[in-house]
């Protein structure tokens, strides 16, 4: 699976040239130097790479830590999620071939590891594959546990012993190979959300498709495959498709917004040369968490990273956005510079709807890189969503037994349409599919069919229809149309981003980076009442706008005008000047400030052994003098990806960076001027981050985005808002604040 | 009952999966005292499916239904920190049961469903719907009464279609299918 010369010969010459490719492999390579012990699943990769004795010996170590530990592994949370230990057992067993293959080990040795490989593997994981029917169970449990008994029935069937047990675990493994792939909905997307899909159902793809072109002796990567029909680059474009231009991915299922991984993007890459995808990975990923983020359960994706992708002849330009479009689950709009995003979705889902959940025609709204709506899972100690008969009880035997608030999942929790209040909206277990009624990237228009879940509860349902329109790359407008044969109340639900205030006509929203949005009715009840929902969701904010529009009657029709702006701008960006200086963990500010230690070039805004050869320490300080207004009317704008240690301190004095953990470490906290700096023309800024170098833990960890450093900003006096708004004989005239009139002909949908 | 990874028990288990092994020596394993050793014997006897292994499985599973009910709440946090007799008796739960009930699915897919006889057949049916066993158990057992084609299993089956749990029930459907 891993081209030793031919990885090792890609890695010195991306060192060579400008780039993000060789910029990820020094940053890899001195970490799990500096840090060998406590970066396991990087060190033998780097270990192997550079043929480093001591590397290897701690390679090693960490191989055999790894067994000792999977050997005693028998806890309740082991055996019920078995899956999630079966996909790093096939990644170990690949990290000790690569050594062994190496020469790194005596054939004694070697077969006494691999036997307890397969020995675990026979033990704990494979029963966990016969569980799983087949040829149904396609996801990412099922998948987990193929590979690895395929991987490591494989690497092992030679040798040790006579290799029956080997070719057993393989040869069961196999038959389900092809499944995992070609039992993937046509979409590409597994339904599972962008959290299974992106980190775990992708991650696994290229360990699939390559285990399989092995077994078959030919390319599958664009082969449809059976039972459905799907192919690998099926999955991984789909992948590619949950990543927003503001760098998170789509909050498509309880897990809410969060960063995705770079490997399958590499995979995509490596196996098409797709232009996008290079450019995905040079500038969309955030490469300041190689280390800590998990992906197929376990923290090597960076690894994986710089094994797949190919080094581009020169640096890929910035990315273009486009919009897309796939029946089964919605689409996106977008223009090509990423400014204004709009994901309307309808993927299928059931009365279990606890990943795949019921958003018929919901939209996910992002302006200037900054998410509008909120979507995720709600705070566990407070647990908010209690929707009537929204729960699921279910017995595992032996007195496992598990009851589930699937509110999170139901209609109530998407900005969706809702029915006599029904908040607990959730199709049976078979109902019709949702469609895609009409989509045109250029005109910027995308219309959803979502009758047969609605139908599916209520049979009276005979129009259920979202239209949403990307205008002038500039605002949106929403149609919505809802058609009874008898009366309903009707409610437009909307969850915003914690900042909404009702306003005549609709609403406005601004969000904690300065982000407007104007919500204007043209058609339809333009009474929001607006709720505030503590807990409901967990990330970015730990709230929530909920906001209702009401309607009674067998038909309902609303237009919606949605218009983003940023209030905020840049004056100046903060990526030079800085005095960086690894500091003692903990240390207050004087001796911050007096350390006397050798100091460096770099910004606080990406990790600093990314940036340069530099020690790589946990604690860092970061200083500088920023130039303001003396009024004081400005803010400082920080990296993302802080953590609760991050210590800010302006002219001496700490300041609080506002908000929960969760936003400080998906967006940009903006902190304004303290009362202390009011009046002054320069400030002194002093940023202490607390890095992770090892694979566990919660540091502080910034943003290597290279458009999100630190940053000057001031309210934009040029930000163009809407004065007014109406819909009159097929044609949406919008009044700006600066006098602009936008007349805009928009047909009504039948 | 400990469980080891070394290379001797590496060589074992390896040799089950042999053809050349002889049947006995895969029944004298189903009463080992490692229950790694009975369940790798269990799945190499599921390889070469021989009506003759029947009486062994089902006294094998006796064994396993004497055992304590070792997921019970009572006896058993999900939470909490086992001495080492229960963590192995923990981390073999389901693993030799599924293996038997596969094996007898075995057997009867390639023997008929006669050739298990009325006492593994009942507790096939026994396993297939009973809430004190895994699901994984329930799902073998469900499994393999389809393989065997067990038309006496249909009202347990029908009762294991409606399990909350998908694999179970995606197994049982799979069952009522295969009896037409």
């Amino acid at each position: 699976m891993i081209d030793l010369g031919a990885t090792r010969r890609k890695l010195q010459r991306a060192e060579a040239v400008p780039g993000r490719l060789g910029q990820v492999w020094r940053a890899v390579r001195r970490l799990a130097r500096a840090h060998p012990d406590r970066t396991p699943w990087l060190t033998p990769f780097v270990a192997v790479m550079d043929n480093d004795p001591a590397l290897i010996a701690h390679a090693r170590r960490g191989i055999a830590d790894y067994l000792r530990g999977a050997a005693e592994q028998g806890s309740a949370g082991y055996l019920f999620n078995i899956w999630c230990f079966a996909f790093p057992h096939c990644r170990w067993a690949l990290w000790f071939d690569l050594l062994r293959r190496g020469g790194h080990y005596t054939p004694e040795e070697a077969d006494e590891l691999a036997a307890q490989f397969l020995l675990i593997q026979h033990r704990d994981h494979h029963a966990g594959l016969l569980v799983k029917p087949y040829p149904e169970c396609v996801d990412n449990q099922a998948a987990s546990l193929c590979l690895s008994s395929l991987v490591v029935g494989t690497l092992f069937a030679d040798t040790p012993g006579h290799g029956h047990l080997a070719r057993f675990l393989r040869e069961e493994a196999a038959l389900r190979l092809e499944a995992m792939i070609g039992g993937m909905p046509r979409s590409g997307y597994s339904g599972e959300g962008s959290t299974y899909q992106g980190l775990i159902v992708a991650f696994a793809v290229p360990f699939l498709v390559e285990m399989l072109e092995r077994m078959r002796g030919r390319d599958l990567f664009d082969q449809p495959l059976p039972p459905r029909g799907t192919s690998a680059r099926d999955i991984l474009l789909m992948t590619s498709r949950l990543w927003m231009p503001g760098g998170l991915l789509l909050p498509w299922d309880d897990y809410g917004y969060q960063f995705g991984i770079a490997a399958p993007l590499a995979y995509l890459a490596h196996r098409t040369g797709d232009t996008p995808m290079l450019r995905l990975l040079e500038h969309a990923v955030n490469w300041s968490r190689l280390n800590i983020d998990s992906a197929g359960w376990g923290f090597d994706h960076a690894v994986w990273s710089l094994v797949w992708w190919p080094l581009p002849e020169q640096p890929a330009p910035d990315v273009r956005w486009a919009g897309w479009a796939s029946d089964e689950v919605g689409g996106a709009l977008c223009d090509p510079g990423g400014r204004r995003y709009a994901l309307q979705m309808w993927d299928p889902t059931g009365a279990m709807c606890t990943r795949a959940q019921v958003n018929p025609n919901s939209l996910i709204l992002e302006a200037d890189g900054v998410p509008l709506c909120a979507d995720g899972t709600p705070d566990s100690k407070r647990d908010p969503l209690q929707y009537p008969g929204a729960v699921y009880e279910r017995n595992f035997g032996a007195g496992a037994f598990q009851r589930m608030n699937l509110s999170k999942g139901c209609g109530g929790s998407h900005n969706a349409i809702l029915v006599d209040g029904n908040e607990a909206l959730r199709p049976s277990d078979r109902y019709e599919l949702s469609r895609l009624e009409a989509f045109d990237a250029a005109a910027g228009s995308i219309t959803g069919d979502v009758t047969g879940l609605y139908r599916d509860v209520y049979a009276d349902c005979q129009r259920m229809r979202r239209r949403t329109r990307l205008v002038q790359d500039r605002f949106w407008l929403v149609e919505d149309l809802a058609r009874f044969a008898h009366e309903h109340d009707l409610t437009s639900r909307w969850w915003f981003r914690p900042g909404v205030t009702a306003v005549p006509g609709g609403v406005d929203l601004v969000t904690p980076e300065g982000e407007r949005l104007q919500m204007r009715v043209l058609v339809g009840s333009g009474a929001a009442q607006v709720r505030r929902v503590d807990g409901y969701p967990l990330a970015p904010d730990g709230c929530s706008d909920r906001v209702d529009y009401a309607l009674q009657g067998r038909e309902a029709r609303w237009l919606w005008l949605l218009w983003p702006s940023a209030t905020r701008c840049e004056r100046e960006r903060l990526d030079r000047g800085w005095r960086a200086q690894p500091a003692p963990r903990g240390a207050d500010r004087p001796a911050l400030e007096q350390a006397a230690g050798k100091s460096f070039d770099l910004e606080p805004g990406a990790l600093p052994w990314m940036q340069a050869d530099v020690p790589v320490e946990e604690s860092w300080a970061f200083a500088r003098e920023v130039a303001v207004p003396a009024d004081g009317a400005w803010y400082l704008r920080l990296p993302r990806g802080l953590g609760t240690s991050t210590r800010l301190w302006i002219n001496g004095e700490p300041v609080e960076i506002p908000g929960p953990q969760e936003r400080r470490e998906l967006l940009q906290p903006f902190v304004a001027c303290p009362a202390h700096a009011r009046g002054c023309a320069r400030v002194r800024v002093l940023l202490c981050l607390e890095y992770e170098v090892g694979q566990s833990g919660k540091n502080d960890r910034a943003c290597s985005k290279p458009d999100l450093s630190a940053a000057l900003c001031v309210d934009d006096p040029a930000a163009v808002g809407v004065r007014s708004a109406a819909y009159a004989d097929g044609t949406v005239t919008v009044t700006t604040t600066t006098g602009e009139t936008l007349a805009v002909p928009h047909a009504l949908m039948p | 009952m400990r469980l080891t990874t070394d290379l001797p028990t590496f060589v074992r288990i390896d040799r089950f999966f042999d053809p050349a092994t002889p049947l006995d020596d895969l029944l004298a394993a189903l009463t080992d005292d490692n229950w790694q050793i009975q369940q790798a014997a269990l799945q190499a006897l599921g390889q070469r499916p021989d009506a003759r292994a029947v009486p062994a499985i089902v006294a094998l599973l006796d064994r396993q239904d004497a055992l304590p009910l070792y997921g019970a709440p009572d006896q058993w946090s999900l939470d909490g920190a086992p001495d080492a007799d229960t963590k192995e008796i923990w981390r073999c739960r389901f693993r030799v049961k599924q293996a038997a009930c596969h094996a007898l699915g075995a057997i009867g897919a390639a023997h008929g469903a006669a050739a298990l006889g009325a006492k593994a057949l009942e507790r096939l049916a026994t396993y297939a719907t009973s809430q004190k066993d895994d699901y994984c158990t329930r799902a073998a057992a469900c499994q393999s009464l389809g393989r065997c084609r067990a038309a006496a299993a249909r009202p347990a089956l029908e009762l294991a279609a409606q399990d909350g749990e998908w694999c179970t029930k995606t197994e049982a459907g799979k069952a009522l299918a295969a009896l037409g």
